[in-house]
């Protein structure tokens, strides 16, 4: 058993030495091919790119500030969500009435696409960016004079509704069994709620928080794409399709794709730290 | 409430429980159950699965409430205060070192840190499980969960523990073992026990009262008193002849078929 596991640990770096390798390889080969760089750029072209994250592209910003503002907005558009969807998921786990009363207007709007409140965001908040938001005027000369309020809300969205519903769907999973151990033992209401039903749910709220950074980061990559963003890696991927660039454009989606596998991993990394014994109960 | 000379600790008088089936109508489980449990006593509720002896145990627990009929409690004994109860499957919570586990009680009582952290080492000193203070319960063999387990209800001083079954999913050395222990401990620590087995063997090597149930609805068949001396001897004439007894009644309450 160890010895397998310890094989197909030496695939996955296979994976990592032999596969990727070899796909950047006949990638090479085709774009030289081709030669039709406006379609597919060579990967020494798209390399020559990232290797320079700070270069400016047309006096729009370079890779690292675009991915920067992107990730800004993300964090922080998440961590709204983060907050009260994780609340608001307990407080309707424990609370019947709030449940049944919540869950219709859930259901309704959480198969809505959270681009499609752009519009919407765009009207109540206009351009109105986060620094205003503080009272700090709109060109305060720090990066979240680009965390326009409309991107944080559709952002919002995106991210609340997993994370809500997989906080409920945790708490309202909680074996029996171990609410009726912390019974006998004396946990009165509060403290079931505390020593039980959260760190009982725990496991499932993470696996809420991972999939709504994830939609988050498909999110923000298509808002920035719409009218309204200056900024950002959705906005430098537009402006370079736009030139006829692939060369960017390519750069920009291997840097996209990067930054949501950290995040990922990230995440992934603080469930094994938080919920050792998840999948370990007996 | 006193009985004889003893003091009752908890008294079930005519306590009936039906559930609903999900094809309609009701499933009895328990019928006009009476039942008495004296200070310190080592009381074995036995029979088959499926007779309602989970029931009564989770009435004593105050887990689910009787349709009818009455379960009276001894002063100063009080449901999630002094009567915990060891289960059989998920017995401690996962989450928790084993440490962690055996101090829930008292950390529900608001008991200091340093006061039940303390206590909870001696107790699992006392179950040879110091060294594993730090350990996840999925890191323990089930043997060492249940020690585990028994230390963290008794971390809350019960004057009444309740057993449902908690050596069931162990092998047979283990169980001896654990049994071996568990009388040790009650006999040391003086409180009683109501302990629900469907094992006669198991229910002879432990109780001194054995209270064999009926079929369903379940209420009580017969009463053996076991005054045999402990550590009792399994292969003992005495001892056998009272499995046979109890085996007789059993066959004659739940026919096979």
């Amino acid at each position: 058993m160890r010895k397998e596991a310890r094989q197909y640990r030496r695939l996955a770096w296979a994976g990592w030495l032999i596969v990727v390798p070899l796909l950047l390889l006949a990638w090479e080969i085709t774009a030289n091919l081709l030669e039709q760089p406006w379609i597919l750029p060579s990967f020494h072209a798209v390399l020559g790119i990232l290797l320079q994250p700070l270069a400016d592209h047309y006096a729009t910003g370079s890779l690292v500030t675009h991915t920067m503002v992107s990730v800004i907005r993300v964090l922080i558009g998440f961590t709204l969500a983060a907050v009260a969807g994780v609340i608001l998921g307990l407080l309707m786990g424990g609370v019947r009435t709030l449940r049944c009363l919540l869950e219709p207007v859930i259901e309704l709007l959480r198969p809505l696409c959270p681009i499609a409140w752009m519009p919407f965001a765009i009207a109540v908040f206009k351009l109105r960016t986060v620094s205003e938001l503080f009272g700090g005027g709109r060109h305060t000369g720090t990066i979240f004079d680009s965390v326009q309020l409309g991107m944080v809300f559709v952002l919002f969205w995106g991210a609340f509704f997993p994370i809500v519903l997989n906080t409920l769907d945790g708490v309202g999973g909680v074996r029996r069994n171990y609410i009726a151990l912390a019974r006998v033992l004396g946990a009165g209401r509060r403290q079931l709620f505390a020593h039980v039903y959260l760190p009982a749910a725990l496991p499932m709220i993470l696996t809420g928080l991972r999939q709504g950074v994830g939609i988050c980061w498909f999110v923000i990559i298509a808002a920035e794409m719409l009218p309204g963003a200056g900024n950002g890696i959705g906005y430098l991927l537009m402006y370079a399709a736009d030139q006829s660039d692939m060369a960017v454009v390519v750069a920009a989606m291997l840097v996209i794709a990067a930054v949501g596998a950290l995040f990922n991993a990230l995440m992934l990394a603080s469930m094994h730290v938080f919920v050792q014994w998840h999948g370990k109960e007996f | 409430m006193s009985d004889g000379g003893r003091d009752i600790l908890m008294e079930f008088e005519g306590v009936g429980k039906s559930y609903p089936c999900e094809s309609g109508g009701s499933i009895e489980a328990l019928a006009d159950f009476d039942l008495a449990l004296g200070e310190n006593e080592f009381v074995v509720l036995l029979g088959p699965s499926g007779c309602g002896k989970t029931t009564a145990l989770n009435l004593a627990l105050g887990l689910e409430e009787p349709d009818c009929g009455a379960i009276m409690l001894a002063g100063g004994l009080e449901r999630g205060r002094n009567m915990p109860c060891v289960f059989q499957h998920y017995t401690l919570f996962p989450w928790r070192s084993i440490l962690q586990n055996v101090v829930f009680g008292a950390q529900m009582k608001g008991e200091s840190r340093k006061e039940r952290l303390d206590r909870g080492m001696r107790l699992l000193e006392s179950v040879g499980l110091a060294q594993f203070a730090h350990a996840c319960p999925h890191e323990l063999s089930g043997g060492m969960r249940q020690r585990a387990a028994i230390a963290q209800a008794l971390a809350v001083e019960p004057r009444l523990l309740l057993m449902d079954e908690p050596f069931g999913a162990l092998d047979d050395s283990t169980r001896g073992e654990l049994q071996r222990e568990l009388i040790e401990i009650w006999r040391r620590q003086g409180f009683a026990t109501l302990f629900v087995t469907h094992s006669i063997d198991e229910a002879l090597v432990l109780g001194s009262r054995i209270i064999v149930m009926s079929d369903r609805p379940g209420r009580v068949a017969g009463e053996f008193v076991v005054d045999l001396p402990r550590p009792r001897d399994v292969a003992s004439a005495p001892f056998v002849d009272k499995m046979v007894a109890i085996r007789k009644l059993l066959a004659s309450q739940f026919l096979p078929g």
